[in-house]
């Protein structure tokens, strides 16, 4: 009966410290933070979401986000809408986190 | 694959709290914020479902000391079956969650997400590896098939793991979090393919005396070449037969329950041929080199010295012939010895032979020919039955048709242990 109960505890700890150590879950390309979602296409969103998760340097970050604000403003403009601002920033956000230097 | 040794109400917990914990701390870890709900369902689904896959590669190492903290093969097997299922099921539910996502904005877009030319070879490789779990599990539910065929689609299924880990890590980056779940999985299936199915650990043994017990089940003695697997009766060893002067083996692991555990640490196992390896097995020859795995299992690991009853069904017989030949019970034993035919039973005449010697032993030998035995007579012929340890090896069907029986006469679910000789 001990040890069973030993065991259940050690999974539960093991379970959870891992879960704990990484705490926060990957960032996600959404409405909320990306300029231009909806001109883009499923593919484009996980190709775009896969990008902006893979930089290290928070100047490259920002550079492909400029070129991506370009290329959505280019497709809002032939749509004959004005894109607005998002108020939230991916770059920003792994800065934040310590993910980009 | 459901379990040889089925004891329904004592499994312990660890397989499971693996199987539960490991998808929800994923899941935990990755529950979106501010995400449309079928956005968040896919996502949760996701990694739900790798978890659920990650606890069913654990599940499979085949490695004593593992599945014995696992609580045992048998237990850790039919765990990996539930979630390999469930994981299964719930990665469909990813792809389709996320056309639900995209059908919010148009139908167009939700046909976009679905269909796999409209996108990147990140997300092929996922579709590929629901593919292949698909095929695989298939497989699985196909009981029919021969351990051969059962065993190359299970690998399809297997290829399905890495594919789809590099479906995540290439989507997800190389972050530690994908890469620990990587090195999670291959570290898992390492220790499943190298180790236990190439018999990395597995020790040599050598094949010393062949002798037929019936027709089509041949015993064999197995000496160790080197240091001896320290096996208990009731427990079985996987084992894989290889080359003899005239003699060509199958090569692959094939569970045995010993059926004795002699002096010079020499184990002896019964085989009956069911299928292609265990018939090739009955022109087994002295000298054959044998690697064995083990020892796995407890079936009669939970004998105390109270009145026990034993069930045996054909070639079930094996672990009772262990623990018999080990020497004198310490309790009263009655032995229901169900097989096909009254003449050549394997082992009737050294059972009989027990019988006599022992007092403590009672044998109840039982020819059913074709057709089901009256199992309700045959439990009325044991006294006491509330009062015995119970031990029920033999065919599923057997095995199955017992057990609402002896509960239906008071039998305590604790005093009742269950081997089924028909995991994979
Ligand atoms: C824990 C355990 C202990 C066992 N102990 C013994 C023993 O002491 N003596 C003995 O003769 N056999 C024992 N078996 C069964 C033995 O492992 C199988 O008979 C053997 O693996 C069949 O292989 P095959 O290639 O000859 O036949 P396969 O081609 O694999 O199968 C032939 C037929 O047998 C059925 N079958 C397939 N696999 C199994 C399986 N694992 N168990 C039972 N039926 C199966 C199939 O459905 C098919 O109808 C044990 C099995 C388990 C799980």
């Amino acid at each position: 009966m001990k040890t069973r109960l030993a065991r259940i505890l050690l999974c539960a700890a093991l379970i959870g410290a891992a879960a704990a150590a990484s705490a926060g879950g990957p960032w996600r390309a959404a409405e909320q933070n990306t300029v231009g979602w909806q001109f883009m296409s499923p593919e484009e969103r996980v190709e775009h979401q896969r990008r902006m998760r893979s930089f290290t340097s928070y100047e490259a970050c920002v550079a492909y986000q400029a070129e991506h604000h370009a290329r959505m403003a280019e497709r809002a403009q032939q749509a004959g809408v004005t894109l607005a601002p998002k108020a939230e920033s991916g770059c920003e956000r792994f800065r934040a986190r310590g993910v980009l230097k | 694959m459901s379990g040889p040794y089925v004891t329904p109400w004592r499994d312990p917990p660890v397989a499971a709290a693996l199987v539960v914990g490991l998808p929800l701390a994923l899941v935990w870890w990755a529950v979106p914020e501010g995400l449309p709900w079928w956005r968040s369902i896919a996502i949760v689904s996701a990694w739900g479902g790798m978890g659920l896959l990650l606890a069913s590669l654990v599940l499979m190492v085949r490695e004593p000391r593992v599945a014995r903290f696992l609580g045992g093969l048998e237990t850790a097997y039919r765990w990996h079956h539930r979630s390999g299922v469930a994981a299964y099921l719930l990665l469909l539910v990813h792809p389709l969650a996320l056309a639900a996502d995209a059908w919010a904005e148009s139908p167009a877009r939700a046909w976009q997400a679905l269909a796999p030319w409209a996108q990147s070879w990140p997300v092929w490789l996922g579709w590929a590896a629901l593919v292949l779990l698909m095929i695989g599990l298939a497989a699985t539910f196909a009981l029919n098939l021969s351990y051969r065929r059962w065993r190359g689609l299970h690998l399809v299924l297997a290829a399905g793991v890495p594919i789809g880990l590099a479906h995540v890590v290439v989507l997800l980056g190389s972050t530690g979090s994908g890469l620990a779940l990587v090195a999670l999985a291959l570290l898992a299936l390492g220790a499943r393919f190298v180790v236990s199915d190439l018999g990395v650990a597995a020790r040599p043994y050598r094949v010393t005396a062949v002798a037929r017990r019936a027709a089509g089940v041949i015993e064999a003695s197995l000496a160790p070449c080197a240091a001896a697997l320290a096996v208990a009766p009731g427990q079985f060893v996987l084992a894989a037969f290889g080359e003899g002067p005239h003699y060509r083996g199958c090569g692959e692991y094939h569970p045995f329950t010993v059926s004795g555990v002699d002096r010079d640490a020499q184990l002896r196992v019964a085989v009956k041929a069911l299928g292609p390896c265990s018939q090739r097995l009955q022109d087994l020859e002295s000298g054959v080199l044998v690697r064995l795995q083990g020892p796995f299992g407890r079936f009669l690991g939970a004998r105390r010295a109270e009145p026990a009853l034993w069930i045996a069904g054909g070639i079930g017989i094996t672990p009772f012939m262990a623990a018999l030949r080990a020497g004198p019970l310490d309790a009263d034993t009655t032995l229901i010895y169900l097989h096909r035919e009254a003449a050549g039973a394997p082992f009737a005449d050294e059972l009989a032979a027990l019988a006599a010697g022992d007092p403590r032993f009672e044998l109840i030998s039982c020819a059913t020919g074709d057709r089901a035995p009256d199992f309700d007579a045959l439990l009325a012929q044991a006294d006491r039955l509330a009062e015995r340890m119970i031990h029920v090896c033999g065919p599923p069907a057997m095995v199955d048709a017992l057990a609402p029986r002896l509960r239906a006469r008071g039998v305590a679910p604790g005093a009742v242990h269950f081997e089924r000789f028909d995991f994979r």
